[in-house]
């Protein structure tokens, strides 16, 4: 079981997106995949409509006892289940540093269901937090949207000093550009200038209306509009992501 | 009482009737749904079926993908296609692979049955238009060399989804008491696999003959043969045709038994009229070693490769290479020795034999328990007087000779094991099969070790690289390793099981029957 998270500092920069779609790919391909949806706000719960609510709450799920798969919610595609969002996911914080080993929580509760999933998608919401430490502790992949402006540059640098610090040591960070528009200059320049980046993936994914169309559609991009840009988008950092890891690409 | 998730659909039924029936709590939407052919997939000797899952391959316009429901109450998994699969490592990579190989290990995953699917499928959905539940109304049909064969059935199939089981149980409690729906208990498996003659569970390679303790001892040897036929002549056609290595293993285990049960239970039959049946079968036994020799080392150096880092895994590659061809040459030659006159001929007469009713052997008529005791108990005593006899550095042969000794007590007491304890026979077996695993790991690894010995001239005359000699120099070591390591774990075993609690253990289960 390979987990991935998406995460950043910064909000708004697609990460929701991203944790969708690939995790739609991957679900479409075979591999048995769940998609944890660890935002407060419920938006991954929200585009494959699962209501966002977990009994008990983010506090009786971090419990050592308590078991993730009564939690868990098939979604209308096939291969794909979804852990739901709950809004009590905005303490998590203050739940995971009441319990021990805070940082290693999410590893553990993730742990049963090894011989279930073939990959989980950790959606998180955009902070700097214990939950964050526990995500990438969780995590054998962090992907890390970046928008090619200078805030979201400079919090890249941030994401990937606090994943050297906080994550575990074989930890593969790979940040892509996300949101590009090409008719920005800067952005032109930023995805040029982070071309020699070798961590960096290749492929972006633009700024694109039809992308912000799944909150109205209730749907991945990929499967409402597979021919547009940005489903191409994502299918070509799937196809990387996944040639990346197996050693290539 | 777990509801019923099937039922067949008596007279007529169309998608609007259903959607009444569960208005207005449940709202019902149309999904999209094209007609299938599904085909069920399991090993020769049913191992997916025997746990409890049912794989299958759907072919839905030009998609191709594989389905496979575990069993338990876990969801089904799928995978698109691109590539024919023979066997579960030909499966893309995941939790569908690995359960599939789990169940299905060596054994090649073989068509039993088809069945044609038209179909509808019915979204049972909340007021987000989440599916809670998928319903679908299809029509099965069995197909035969790819034509319908028998009835078509129409059925309503209601499929939770994970996470929405008391929707599912409230749409079932919906459909429960129509009178256009009984439940449908039958198994669409077994459907499939019926039109083409056969049924799950119809084959497997254990010994099981019910015998009686005081039925004449000629009766019961007549029936175990006659079992031991049937799984001989189901695996001639999987060896000729090379589906996978083990229709070879059970042909060749099916023969060493027949031979065992007419050596070690001799005086039963006629002597005059097995007499020739002997030698046929010592032949039938030596015709298949070659072949079934290399398939072990192969497996074995496929194992070993996996493991290995990929460059000193590519420096097995041309070993593997000319194994492989040696192995198609004696495939090659076992094949065709499986057609002509003499292996049919051999089949025939025997078959003739088992069948046609004749007075037994001087024993014949003496109750089986008894004759079972005995016979089990010389073949345990010999086993024993030659395994303390063997010094602290034994010769290879007469540690090959020991193996063949427990194979023969072990046979023999799978023939018999309905006259025992159950659960005594089993704890019995299973430290024989201790003591066995280490002397045929021990055979093996001398086996192999001669072999790779006897190769070096002929892959460096192949112009093979020093990587590939380095390595098979390593495997050379190994092997002798494993040997020493083997004989070692053998002579431990061995004190256990020639102990007095063991022998005691086997009078006990002998005596179990009581009779004699």
């Amino acid at each position: 079981m390979r987990v991935i998270a998406v995460w950043t500092i910064k909000g708004g920069v697609g990460k929701t997106a991203a944790a969708v779609n690939l995790a739609y790919l991957s679900a479409t391909e075979g591999l048995r995949t769940l998609l944890w949806d660890l935002d407060p706000q419920g938006a991954a719960s929200f585009y494959f409509r699962v209501r966002a609510k977990v009994k008990g709450g983010g506090g009786k799920l971090l419990r050592r006892s308590a078991d993730l798969r009564p939690l868990v919610r098939g979604t209308d595609v096939e291969n794909l289940d979804l852990l739901p969002a709950d809004f009590s996911y905005r303490r998590l914080d203050l739940e995971l540093d009441a319990r021990k080993d805070p940082e290693e929580r999410l590893a553990l509760k993730l742990a049963p269901l090894a011989d279930e999933y073939d990959a989980v998608f950790l959606d998180c919401a955009p902070s700097v937090s214990l939950v964050s430490e526990s995500v990438l502790r969780a995590a054998d992949v962090l992907l890390v949207p970046v928008i090619p402006t200078t805030l979201s540059l400079r919090g890249l640098e941030q994401v990937r000093a606090f994943a050297a610090k906080a994550g575990r040591q074989s930890l593969v960070v790979l940040p892509f550009f996300s949101m590009v528009d090409r008719r920005k200059t800067m952005h032109r320049d930023a995805v040029e200038l982070y071309g020699a980046d070798a961590q960096f993936l290749r492929t972006a994914i633009p700024m694109a209306s039809v992308v912000e169309r799944m909150g109205v559609r209730r749907a991945p991009v990929v499967a409402y509009a597979p021919s547009s840009e940005a489903a191409r988008g994502f299918c070509g950092l799937w196809a990387e992501l996944n040639a990346r890891l197996a050693g290539g690409g | 009482m777990v509801p019923p998730l099937r039922f067949v659909v008596v007279g007529r039924l169309d998608a609007g009737r259903i959607a009444a029936w569960l208005a207005p709590t449940w709202h019902v939407t149309a999904g999209r749904a094209a007609p299938l052919v599904q085909r069920y997939l399991d090993t020769f000797d049913w191992a997916l079926w025997r746990s409890g899952g049912r794989l299958v391959l759907e072919l839905e316009g030009d998609q191709t993908r594989m389905r496979w429901q575990p069993g338990g109450a876990k969801p089904a998994r799928t995978v698109p296609l691109a590539q024919e699969v023979r066997f579960a490592a030909d499966l893309p990579g995941g939790v569908l692979r690995r359960e599939v190989a789990a169940a299905a290990g060596l054994r090649a995953l073989l068509p039993v049955g088809e069945m044609r699917v038209r179909r509808k499928l019915l979204r049972v959905v909340d007021g987000e238009g989440k599916t809670l539940v998928r319903l679908w109304l299809e029509a099965v049909h069995p197909l035969l060399r790819g034509g319908p064969a028998g009835p078509e059935r129409t059925r309503v199939r209601v499929e939770p989804l994970v996470g929405y089981a008391r929707a599912a149980t409230g749409v079932v409690a919906r459909l429960q008491g129509r009178a256009e729906l009984t439940p449908d208990e039958r198994d669409d498996l077994a459907d499939a696999a019926a039109v083409g003659g056969r049924a799950p569970g119809d084959y497997s390679s254990r010994v099981s003959v019910k015998l009686v303790p005081d039925q004449p001892a000629e009766v019961a040897v007549r029936r175990i043969l006659t079992h031991l036929f049937a799984t001989l002549r189901a695996n001639v056609e999987g060896t000729v045709l090379d589906l996978d290595s083990e229709f070879l293993h059970d042909l060749r285990v099916a023969t060493r038994r027949t031979r065992t049960c007419l050596g070690q239970l001799r005086g039963v039959l006629p002597a005059a009229k097995v007499a020739s049946f002997v030698e046929e079968f010592r032949w039938l036994a030596g015709l298949t070693t070659p072949c079934r020799d290399l398939d072990v080392f192969l497996l074995e150096l496929q194992d070993r490769r996996r493991a290995l880092p990929a460059s000193a895994a590519a420096a097995l590659e041309p070993l593997l290479a000319h194994l492989r061809k040696t192995r198609a040459a004696a495939h090659g030659e076992l094949a065709e020795a499986l057609q002509p006159a003499r292996f049919r001929g051999l089949l025939e007469r025997w078959g003739k034999l088992l069948t046609r009713p004749a007075r037994g052997g001087k024993e014949g008529a003496l109750p089986i328990v008894r004759v079972a005791r005995a016979r089990v108990l010389r073949a345990y005593r010999r086993l024993v007087r030659r395994g303390l006899a063997l010094g602290p550095e034994p010769q290879v042969q007469a540690m090959h000779q020991l193996r063949i000794d427990g194979k023969k007590l072990r046979y023999l007491l799978e023939f018999f094991a309905s006259l025992w304890e159950a659960e005594e026979t089993t704890v019995f077996v299973g430290q024989l099969k201790l003591v066995q695993d280490a002397l045929g790991a021990y055979h093996d690894a001398w086996l192999q070790h001669e072999r790779l010995v006897a190769l070096g001239d002929e892959i460096l005359a192949a112009g093979t690289g020093a990587s590939t000699l380095l390595a098979m120099g390593r495997l050379i070591a190994d092997l002798e390793r494993r040997r020493a390591r083997e004989a070692e774990s053998f002579f431990c075993l061995f004190a256990d099981f020639s102990a007095r609690p063991v022998r005691a253990r086997l009078m006990r289960l002998v005596e179990y029957a009581g009779v004699a």
